[in-house]
């Protein structure tokens, strides 16, 4: 009794001041997703940007072609039964969620750019998942199943018709290149911009400094002291 | 330089397939695999049926879309004419059997690269005549310089009934009796490679740049705004 007491006493103040933002199944369909995209992203580049294979060896490039398909079989299968089973609830509300973009929100959206830049301003309260976070769940929600059958039909591109085989490959590449550049964004405000970086630690371990989501996402924060 | 056209005198045609078979030999193809194919095609109402032989092959188009989807450029158009393949820049994406209009690339799967007609350019830069040519039993096949006013590929191309593929190096003499429509139909770029390499590659690449720019812009100017506030601090810490 007396352990248990003080091991949940040393729980509790290693949580002292933070707020619990993501389950451990968010995390585990956040990294996957992250992770396997961003290998698809890098072992496919090759084939949009013609300038790599004059950089990367045959060979390689012949084996970037195995390690995509490989990839992409837990990129298509493993994130939503584990948001599925493990955060229906959050990623339901997450997927409606990126969908609504309030006044605040687009006001947000105007003003974002110079806190990007280090300019000062006063940003709008935000929900749980700021303005920017919701286009970026947005490009992804559509992003993903577009990548994912387009993908697979280029595995069997030999047996499609051959104007569609051809408006497949334009489909994938551009979508690639554009979800691309939200993941660069992405990955940049998580982990470099001095603002925003503090929040990675809610993928990590799951939980946020209580500060930080205060200024971030006043309007998720107060809905917990509720 | 020169500026290769290939003719084929299909009144003349046997059917014979031994230019199928010898570009097989040439390249080392197994017998499923051809770049050389012939097939029989009728006009007429019975019983006043008549018909032809119609070969066909990489059509060496004027501006390849199989060069143009190529993202490590081992597919490529000579200065010549001729479409070749460097088998050493090939990663087998298979793309540009995705593009090519006349169906005239296969996959080697054991090298893990595409391969076709080249109409065999190497012998041409040695002087020689493609295998297909030099072993067509009725001479109905030719390749010549259209660039060199001494070849005999300007008479056979001013032969009756003579139609140029548009947009390819290729010139077919039709059998009396036969439409144009038993050829092959004549080069049409495709809206979604159009679309792909000159429009949505282009602007994904600028955006993706665009992107990586404006972090890099982000990076800086936060750092100043860091070092500033640091200074800011510093001054007013002295102040005290």
């Amino acid at each position: 009794m007396a352990i248990t007491k003080a091991v949940l006493t040393t729980e509790a103040s290693r949580h002292e001041g933070k707020v619990y933002r993501f389950n451990l199944a968010e995390r585990i369909a956040h990294w996957n997703h992250a992770i396997t995209f961003l290998v698809l992203l890098f072992t496919g580049l090759g084939l949009v940007i013609r300038g790599l294979s004059t950089v990367l060896d045959r060979e390689v490039l012949l084996s970037f072609g195995q390690i995509h398909r490989v990839t992409a079989i837990l990129f298509t299968a493993v994130t939503i039964p584990v948001l599925f089973f493990g955060a229906r609830k959050a990623a339901g509300e997450w997927v409606r969620s990126s969908f609504r973009l309030d006044k605040d929100d687009r006001k947000f959206l105007l003003r974002f750019y110079r806190d990007f830049f280090g300019l000062p301003v006063q940003l709008p309260p935000q929900g749980r998942f700021n303005a920017g976070e919701k286009i970026n769940s947005m490009m992804q929600i559509i992003g993903w199943p577009v990548m994912v059958v387009t993908g697979w039909m280029l595995v069997y591109k030999d047996r499609l018709p051959q104007g569609l085989a051809q408006w497949t490959i334009a489909i994938h590449s551009v979508t690639a290149l554009v979800l691309g550049c939200a993941v660069l964004g992405h990955i940049y405000l998580a982990s470099i911009h001095p603002h925003s970086r503090p929040g990675i630690s809610g993928m990590i371990s799951g939980w946020v400094p209580s500060w930080w989501a205060k200024g971030h996402y006043r309007k998720w924060y107060d809905s917990l002291q509720k | 330089m020169a500026r290769y056209a290939y003719f084929v005198d299909l009144s003349i045609c046997a059917g014979c397939e031994s230019c199928t078979v010898a570009c097989q030999n040439k390249n080392g193809l197994p017998p499923e695999q051809v770049f050389t194919k012939v097939h029989r095609e009728e006009a007429g109402t019975f019983p006043a049926v008549t018909s032809t032989f119609v070969t066909t092959q990489c059509m060496h188009c004027d501006n390849p879309p199989c060069t143009e989807v190529c993202p490590t450029g081992a597919s490529y158009k000579t200065a010549d004419g001729p479409v070749v393949v460097d088998d050493a820049k090939c990663i087998g994406c298979r793309y540009c059997i995705t593009a090519c209009p006349y169906d005239a690339r296969i996959v080697d799967e054991d090298e893990r690269v595409v391969k076709k007609c080249t109409l065999c350019f190497d012998r041409l830069q040695a002087g020689q005549q493609p295998a297909c040519v030099q072993t067509c039993l009725t001479g109905a096949r030719a390749v010549g310089d259209l660039d060199d006013p001494q070849s005999p590929i300007h008479a056979l191309i001013k032969k009756p009934n003579t139609i140029q593929i548009a947009g390819t190096s290729f010139f077919y003499r039709l059998p009396e009796g036969f439409a144009r429509n038993v050829l092959p139909a004549d080069f049409k770029a495709s809206g979604a490679t159009f679309a792909w390499q000159s429009i949505f590659q282009p602007i994904g690449q600028v955006m993706l740049a665009g992107v990586t720019g404006a972090l890099l812009v982000s990076v800086v100017s936060n750092a100043i705004n860091a070092r500033r506030q640091q200074q800011e601090g510093g001054e007013a810490h002295g102040d005290h």
